[in-house]
């Protein structure tokens, strides 16, 4: 009976504590959505759009996307920075960020803890850096540049990786916590490719949320990816969100301290809008 | 240097010149007015975004084309029945419920498209572009008529100054600049009437920025499993950008206009098909 009594409560605060921390789920702008995200707006909280997409073309272009921001809140994600290398970042592509920050009206901006060029080369993704003290100096050094030009400090996103990066000497959770001690950065959650992570190096991906500074989480990514003949999980954003991801969501949803807004990523191969919509949906079901 | 001592041939110059001129400054002058933060509308709304964009007309072929795709109403040609009984009830917008009303006994899409009770629902949602002035507001539609009336005024002025000379000359030849004067106010009317504002001409603008992609690449197999995908994407393009293929009758039930220009052979015979005769009669071979 006290038991049952004590449950009664626990859910009942439980419930005060979600009322308080609204969060919000959304979805990743492709045009090749377009319609169907318009036409669904209702049931859509907030969109990300790739800022590369945005960055060059006439200010026409940039208009568009205020329009679109004054439907719905607008999250610049970036993928090009190459944050997380000990090469600085280019200031040139943080000053056109930070004209499109302001031109487009964005609620926030995000990049990934990745390098995406070396000694001049393009690579062409993003790619892991090596996880040591070295590479946390570098990468909270490239953010603090970034803060300084763009006004505002990016949200950094954990990557997905098939291989232990070469020169590493920290766990993952202990680098990124280290970057952001150093920067103040936000993590930008992404629960596919902390999924991936833990089935390709194999370790428990709740443990390693439970490692995570809670305080500076705000902003959470799920997607679907495949598995690899060998056993590996691929982040390609082809799929749908995988039953673990969602499992993991419930368990983000219950250490979150701020409102989280969730952003489902879909890249290609894309369903019906019901099918994305009722991920959507399974995502909120997920945080309540 | 007075231009009203001009000969005519230099004084035609310079009244191309400054019609030219005053045209500019009048179309920037209604385009700071008129131009601003683009207000937030119902996006969602392919009949309020066909409205703003083309008119309640469009809106109302938008809504055909949506309900025949939505299996509610049966095109045969461009005759249009209720494909079930149960029609009028799977629709909730106004605009769709006259629509649906209009065919309950069968009808033409010409014919929609003059029913006084289908347009009046289809020009309800112009009072909504008009309030938030994407539409031109009274007041805004004052000031165009007062801006006109300057411009006119100041051509006429100019115009009727230099031919009251040109007789007190002796000299006849006043033909050319009355054609100039008439064809500048026509100008003007054009500049400072158009349907839009200049906000409601960005967010048109804006909305095919937003969904170029989805038009380059508007594939049948998409755009069929959802037919609000494809009423958005006629709504923000026109019907034309439904891809043939898959929507054929979208051409059959409202074909587009056929051309005058000399790219009539071509175009008409590979796109028009029936609808097309008429018009391109007239090109000989």
């Amino acid at each position: 009976m006290r038991f049952q009594l004590w449950r009664r409560v626990r859910r009942r605060m439980r419930g005060v504590r979600l009322m308080r921390l609204a969060h919000r789920v959304g979805i990743g702008w492709r045009e090749e959505l377009a319609a169907g995200i318009v036409a669904s707006l209702d049931k859509i909280d907030v969109l990300e759009v790739i800022a590369e997409e945005w960055l060059k073309g006439p200010d026409s272009r940039v208009r568009a996307l205020r329009t679109l921001g004054r439907q719905r809140p607008v999250l610049l994600h970036g993928t090009g920075m190459g944050m997380a290398a000990t090469a600085g970042v280019e200031r040139e592509r943080l000053e056109r960020m930070a004209r499109l920050m302001e031109k487009s009206g964005a609620e926030s901006w995000s990049e990934h803890f990745a390098f995406v060029r070396a000694g001049g080369v393009e690579i062409g993704h993003l790619a892991a850096p090596p996880r040591n003290t070295s590479t946390v100096e570098a990468t909270a050094e490239n953010l603090e540049l970034a803060r300084r030009v763009t006004g505002r400090m990016a949200m950094m996103e954990n990557i997905s990786t098939l291989i232990d990066p070469p020169g590493s000497s920290m766990e993952e959770a202990c680098w990124i916590a280290g970057v952001q001690r150093e920067s103040g950065a936000e993590l930008l959650l992404d629960l596919h490719n902390v999924h991936a992570n833990a089935v390709n190096f194999g370790y428990d991906a709740a443990e390693f949320l439970g490692k995570l500074d809670w305080d500076l989480i705000s902003t959470v990514h799920i997607a679907g990816g495949r598995m690899l003949p060998e056993g590996r999980v691929l982040d390609d954003h082809l799929h749908d969100v995988p039953v673990p991801v969602y499992e993991l969501l419930r368990e983000a949803g219950r250490r979150a301290v701020k409102p989280l807004t969730v952003i489902l990523e879909r890249d290609g191969n894309y369903p019906r809008m019901e099918e994305l919509l009722e991920q959507i949906e399974q995502a909120r079901r997920a945080l309540t | 240097m007075n231009p009203f001592d001009w000969a005519g041939p230099q004084f035609l110059l310079f009244y191309l010149a400054f019609g030219i001129g005053l045209l500019s400054v009048l179309g920037r002058r209604r385009h700071g007015r008129e131009d601003g933060e683009i207000p937030r509308i119902d996006v969602s709304d392919p009949y309020l975004i066909a409205t703003l964009r083309e008119g309640p007309e469009e809106a109302l072929k938008v809504a055909v084309v949506q309900l025949v795709h939505r299996g509610l109403l049966a095109a045969d040609g461009t005759k249009v029945t209720l494909a079930n009984s149960n029609a009028r009830w799977a629709v909730s917008h106004p605009l769709e419920k006259a629509v649906v009303s209009f065919f309950e006994r069968g009808g033409e899409t010409k014919d929609l498209l003059k029913d006084a009770p289908t347009l009046a629902a289809a020009k309800a949602s112009e009072g909504e572009l008009t309030r938030v002035e994407l539409l031109p507001s009274r007041e805004m539609r004052d000031q165009r008529v007062r801006d006109a009336m300057s411009g006119c005024l100041i051509l006429g002025g100019v115009a009727a100054t230099k031919i009251g000379i040109a007789l007190a000359r002796g000299r006849r030849n006043i033909g050319f600049l009355i054609v100039l004067w008439l064809l500048f106010s026509v100008g003007v009317w054009v500049v400072t009437h158009p349907r839009l504002t200049s906000r409601g001409k960005a967010l048109v603008k804006d909305l095919q920025t937003l969904f170029g992609r989805l038009k380059e690449d508007a594939t049948g197999a998409r755009l069929k499993a959802s037919a609000t995908e494809l009423a958005l994407l006629c709504a923000v393009f026109g019907l034309a950008a439904a891809p043939a293929a898959e929507f054929a009758f979208v051409q059959t039930l409202f074909p587009r206009p056929a051309s005058t220009t000399s790219g009539c052979g071509s175009s008409c015979g590979s796109s028009c098909g029936g609808g097309c005769g008429g018009g391109c009669g007239g090109c000989g071979s």
